[in-house]
């Protein structure tokens, strides 16, 4: 058994065990990254495969830290570089009708399992999916989402805010249907 | 609006999600991650060319005349006294003049010997050496042994220091041994004038061999040049010494001896033991003329013990450099190693293998082919062939469109299930490739008679594609054809290949030879390159038939 240390190590020698190591520890948790972000599991898979061979590529210029953390930094930006090119996020529909809503005491997402909340927030609309990903589950700022992907630091408060919002209403009558 | 408690539960449990990656990923990313070899080819051929080289030089070095051969310390070296008869018989044969001429003799050292006498010190002879009237040569011990004009001392065994000094007196042409280099600066010293001299006085005669290779050659054209009298006598700046440990001699030539000169200066050539304080030796007549083809190698081993190698030169026996000219055919049979190429929206579902007995995957090839002998049993070609390969592949894809979907419904009617089908297709892709190739290698006979022999062949070329074609087979129905090479670019499809075989040839008459040989012939580049989302590197078994004429 080796240790995360250990495995970078290797990878960074070019040792084709430890490579397979290390596939084998992350491609799991890296491969549900890839299909936060995608509409398809074949979308997921391109960059998943994409994502993996940056890492082995570029795995000299981690310095320390998070492994973890910065490999899914690597799958993020796949991700998001994978969204520029399909052009989808101009086609985005306006969603800007959807009503804002204040916080509800009702604690609806502890009962639901990390699959059914995947799906209930893939159903949100790709722009809102990809800045509630971004924001909520990645950590990064609305200034470096801007950045990412281009747009307004507002534009990407904004559609954080409709994103929660909605997921709330897919929440709801998600649980609504399980409580029937 | 979420509250903060329910986005950190979404956060938490959306990082801890697993989903199983995708079948096969790690052999994609593997094969994209794994270092590529961009000179491949190049790497081959320098293999090729290497082990080519080595088989080369092997043969070159076992035919090569063992006159050369460089002595070595550890070899056993029978001593002077085992000298072989037949160039005893050679002295007196082909140099009568010299029965004139006073024998030299060697004299045994006596400070090999455990007594008073024999151990003066170095001092003591140097001085001897060096006056300018003295008429004695110093040899190095083994350069002298090996003197044709040496007798060697067959009655009596000599055993030399290695480091011992011969002295030839001119005056009674006797030759003596003392105790060796005292003082190791006069190697170097007198190595170049003795070069120069003997190079002044260079008649047709021996060669002087060094024992080892990195020290220069002296070459000795006739026993006169150093006993010659008026030489020793002019030549003021001491005696003469040879340092190195081997000496190889040609006899001097017959007129040169027969000419009334040379009879004058050989019988001028005695040697006199003008100090026997010093040289207190043993006489013994010498004076072996070497025959033509003989060289005498001494080299004293490390028991301190001269020994000498007669080694004789075996007649050259280079190999015939004949030409062949050949035409050959080689039905061929092709397998193939799949690829993964360039990433594309296109998904393989399940690459299907065409039945292996097919007579789709069946080729030939024809050429013709040109070797010339390196040696009896090297050869080395090069061929221009005509190939034709076939493949055959058929795969199911899809682009991930989703072609339908299928509505499940749990027994209480609560909970639907919905399973997306991806639509697909077949795809079958029927391959005609012609190539024109050229090809260089070698080809070593390993074993042969007077009929047969049998062969180990190895090549490497380049094939061009002079056309190709392939007929685009979708959903069963027959789509497009492609050809080869595009017009854009003519050189596409270009591919290296190794060829290795081992094979039986049979003279069916006089100059003509049969040859059967089984050969594997290894592509180092895909054929399907770019055009497919998947690479072939085919590979092809087949029995190469090749009829040979020998050309003078």
């Amino acid at each position: 058994m080796y240790s995360e240390q250990e495995i970078v190590a290797g990878c960074k020698q070019g040792k084709a065990l430890f490579q397979e190591k290390l596939y084998q520890l992350y491609s799991r948790r890296m491969m549900a990254v890839c299909i936060r972000y995608t509409k398809s599991r074949f979308e997921a898979e391109d960059i998943f495969q994409e994502a993996f061979v940056k890492v082995f590529k570029h795995i000299h210029s981690y310095s320390g830290g998070s492994f973890e953390g910065w490999m899914r930094r690597i799958f993020v930006n796949t991700a998001i570089n994978q969204y520029h090119k399909s052009r989808k996020y101009q086609e985005q529909v306006d969603y800007s009708t959807i009503e804002e809503s204040s916080p509800s005491e009702e604690d609806i997402v502890s009962d639901i399992s990390g699959k059914e909340l995947l799906l209930l927030i893939d159903q949100l609309p790709e722009g809102y999916k990809l800045v509630f990903n971004l924001y909520e589950v990645e950590g990064y700022t609305h200034r470096e989402i801007s950045e990412m992907l281009g747009i307004a630091e507002g534009t990407s408060k904004s559609q954080l805010a409709k994103a929660k919002s909605y997921l709330k209403k897919i929440l709801l009558t998600y649980s609504m249907k399980e409580k029937c | 609006m979420l509250n903060d408690k329910e986005l950190e539960n979404i956060r938490r449990k959306m990082l801890e999600l697993d989903e199983e990656p995708p079948v096969k990923a790690w052999a994609a990313i593997q094969a994209e991650i794994k270092p590529r070899h961009r000179w491949r080819f190049f790497w081959w051929l320098s293999s090729a060319l290497l082990i080519l080289s080595a088989i080369s030089v092997y043969f070159f070095w076992d035919k090569l005349p063992i006159h050369t051969a460089a002595p070595s310390a550890s070899a056993h070296v029978p001593s002077l006294a085992q000298t072989p008869k037949p160039i005893e018989k050679q002295d007196h044969s082909t140099h009568s003049t010299q029965k004139d001429q006073p024998a030299l003799s060697i004299s045994e050292p006596e400070h090999l010997l455990p007594s008073a006498e024999t151990k003066p010190n170095a001092e003591g002879i140097k001085p001897d050496l060096e006056k300018a009237a003295s008429p004695i040569n110093r040899i190095s011990k083994n350069n002298l042994l090996s003197q044709p004009n040496i007798k060697a001392p067959i009655t009596k065994g000599i055993t030399l220091k290695e480091d011992s000094i011969l002295l030839i007196e001119a005056n009674t042409g006797k030759i003596a041994s003392m105790p060796g280099n005292p003082d190791k600066k006069t190697k170097p010293e007198f190595q170049p004038k003795h070069k120069e001299k003997l190079e002044n006085n260079s008649l047709p005669g021996h060669n002087l061999m060094q024992g080892k290779s990195t020290k220069p050659d002296i070459e000795i054209a006739n026993t006169e040049v150093t006993t010659k009298k008026q030489q020793t006598n002019s030549d003021k700046t001491g005696p003469s010494s040879f340092s190195e440990n081997t000496l190889s001699i040609k006899p001097p030539s017959q007129e040169k001896l027969n000419t009334p000169a040379d009879l004058e200066q050989d019988r001028s050539a005695e040697f006199t033991n003008t100090d026997p304080t010093t040289s207190p030796l043993v006489e013994t007549p010498v004076g072996i003329p070497a025959p033509d083809t003989a060289s005498v190698v001494l080299e004293p081993d490390t028991a301190s013990q001269a020994k000498e190698t007669i080694i004789v030169t075996p007649p050259g026996s280079k190999g015939s450099k004949e030409w062949t000219v050949g035409l050959f055919f080689s039905p061929r049979y092709s397998f193939r190693i799949v690829t993964p190429s360039s990433s594309d929206d296109i998904y393989i579902e399940n690459l299907t293998t065409r039945p292996k007995s097919g007579s789709e995957r069946m080729g030939y090839e024809l050429g013709i082919s040109v070797s010339k002998a390196i040696t009896n049993r090297l050869y080395l070609e090069s061929s221009l062939a005509f190939m034709q390969l076939k493949e055959n592949v058929a795969y199911s894809y899809t682009t991930g469109k989703v072609d339908t979907l299928l509505r499940k419904g749990s027994s209480d009617g609560q909970q639907i299930q919905l399973t997306a089908v991806y639509a697909s297709g077949n795809r079958q892709l029927v391959s005609s490739y012609a190539y024109g190739g050229w090809r260089l290698g070698a080809t070593y006979y390993f074993w042969q008679n007077h009929r047969r022999r049998f062969n180990i062949t190895m090549n490497g070329g380049i094939n061009l594609l002079v056309k190709g074609q392939t007929t685009e087979v979708i959903n069963g129905q027959e789509s497009k054809t492609i050809n080869f090479p595009s017009k854009e670019n003519i050189l596409e499809q270009t591919n290296y290949n190794l060829l290795i075989g081992a094979g039986y040839s049979l003279q069916v008459m006089e100059k003509y030879e049969l040859m059967f040989m089984p050969t594997l012939n290894y592509f180092l580049g895909s054929t399907f390159k770019a055009r497919e989302p998947f690479g072939l590197q085919p590979y092809s078994l087949g029995i190469h038939v090749q009829v040979k004429r020998r050309l003078k």
